[in-house]
């Protein structure tokens, strides 16, 4: 997939990956806060795509997770890359949001900050220890404009709510999370690749029809598998009319269009539009994001 | 008729005002923070949503939780840690400062002994300052501090 490129793409997987903190402005500022970080003794590096988002570039005296700070909810401990998909579908204040598959609750806490508390994140999970999880994060980060709900993502049309905008942050191989766990290796195969598919397939597909006419929404994965990316967008194109995929542009943030032809199988020339992360664009996790309008 | 969450009641406006009142009695918290939002009400626990939440049809939704668990009532009104330190800011009243060392006690978990105010509390159940930064809840009384940090927020180490 990458050619010559393989090789630097090896070399960043063998990189351990750089530690990063979303500021929660629904409990602090930004400055109040990294400069009380700074003052335990943390470098903090601004992520260029996000205004709130900061890598840690050293080791303090005290362990991140030890500090009132955290403690207070003032920050939450999130990698760079994900927080691209709540920046891609830009959930404003008042709105309706579907977040698909929630738990740990990054991104939903991170959609609730954007929203000011306002409005609902219908927060879902299909299984009970994650939701735990889920509830703990959005308890600790004062959000008050969630429901969390334990539902097959793949059933979630089953509501009568119109959404203004969903996220799908699908259950996916997690092949680009390799730098922060290598166990993902362990659990690779084609089987795994070609089953997630089949569910990422059912939760777009159901989930579309949950969305208000002129609503958007994002599909992600932290994995650079096309079965699972560019397959899952061609087929949701194919089974509904009207959706067209859009352009992704962040300021900061280097992303390669998505990929039209794998392995003999042609997907929609659309995917173009959808962005591709590898981990040596910007020493981050490697992430598929595609932003998909419906008419 | 739109359903609503069946054991859930969600309070009716005297029903608010007589909460806001309870809460700015004890806290001291205007009932302009608090208003903007929507309360429902279990047994004795209390919990804060938004007006979108309550204005949508969730009769096909299998709920897990709503909003944020605010407070819960037994004598007085005992504020949750997670409601303290996001509306903490507003209280004027029924506030216990600890110092340093006391605070780092305090968020591992320990109950704490000599503790002198000067403020005279309305109610046992005082809200935990240290500079800035508005803790949780503690009972207070005789000059002893009972811990009340829920087991899974509290800092084992510094």
């Amino acid at each position: 997939m990458l050619g010559r490129e393989n090789k630097t793409y090896l070399k960043y997987c063998k990189i351990p990956l750089r530690r990063a903190i979303r500021i929660n402005t629904l409990k602090a500022t930004v400055s109040e806060c990294t400069q009380r970080l700074k003052d335990h003794g943390f470098i903090l590096k601004p992520i260029p795509w996000t205004r709130h988002g900061f890598w840690i570039e050293n080791k303090a005296d005290i362990a991140l997770g030890n500090t009132l700070e955290h403690f207070l909810g003032y920050f939450y401990v999130q990698e760079a890359s994900s927080m691209i998909p709540p920046l891609v579908l830009d959930p404003k204040k008042y709105e309706t949001i579907l977040d698909t598959c929630a738990a740990p609750g990054s991104k939903t806490t991170q959609m609730a900050e954007m929203m000011e508390n306002t409005g609902l994140i219908i927060a879902n999970d299909s299984n009970m220890s994650r939701i735990k999880a889920l509830r703990y994060n959005l308890d600790k980060s004062g959000i008050i404009n969630t429901i969390v709900t334990r539902m097959d993502a793949a059933k979630l049309n089953k509501s009568h709510i119109q959404f203004d905008k969903i996220l799908i942050d699908a259950p996916c191989s997690a092949e680009g999370t390799i730098r922060k766990d290598w166990k993902v290796l362990s659990r690779w195969s084609e089987t795994l690749i070609h089953g997630l598919s089949r569910l990422q397939k059912h939760i777009t597909t159901n989930a579309i029809h949950c969305l208000k006419p002129g609503g958007t929404m994002v599909y992600s994965t932290c994995t650079l598998a096309p079965e699972e990316n560019e397959e899952v967008i061609t087929n949701l194109l194919d089974k509904v009319k009207g959706l067209t995929v859009e352009k992704i542009t962040l300021d900061g943030l280097k992303t390669r269009p998505g990929i039209e032809e794998w392995q003999g199988r042609q997907y929609t020339e659309q995917v173009k539009n959808c962005a591709r992360i590898y981990p040596q664009d910007n020493d981050s996790e490697g992430f598929f994001v595609a932003k998909i309008k419906k008419e | 008729m739109q359903k609503r969450p069946s054991a859930l009641k969600i309070l009716n406006t005297r029903e608010k005002k007589d909460l806001f009142k309870e809460i700015n009695e004890q806290y001291g918290i205007e009932k302009s923070i608090l208003d903007k939002y929507e309360y429902l009400e279990r047994s004795d626990k209390i919990w804060l949503t938004t007006r979108c939440a309550l204005s949508k049809d969730l009769s096909d939704l299998k709920m897990e939780g709503i909003g944020m668990l605010f407070a819960r009532r037994s004598a007085t009104l005992k504020l949750t840690t997670n409601a303290i330190q996001l509306f903490g800011k507003h209280a004027t009243k029924n506030i216990l400062e600890l110092d340093n060392a006391d605070a780092q006690n305090y968020l591992r978990g320990l109950d704490l002994e000599n503790i002198s105010s000067r403020e005279k509390f309305i109610s046992s159940y005082v809200i935990v300052k240290f500079g800035n930064d508005y803790l949780g809840c503690a009972i207070y009384k005789d000059n002893r501090v009972k811990n009340q940090l829920p087991k899974q927020r509290r800092i084992k180490k510094f």
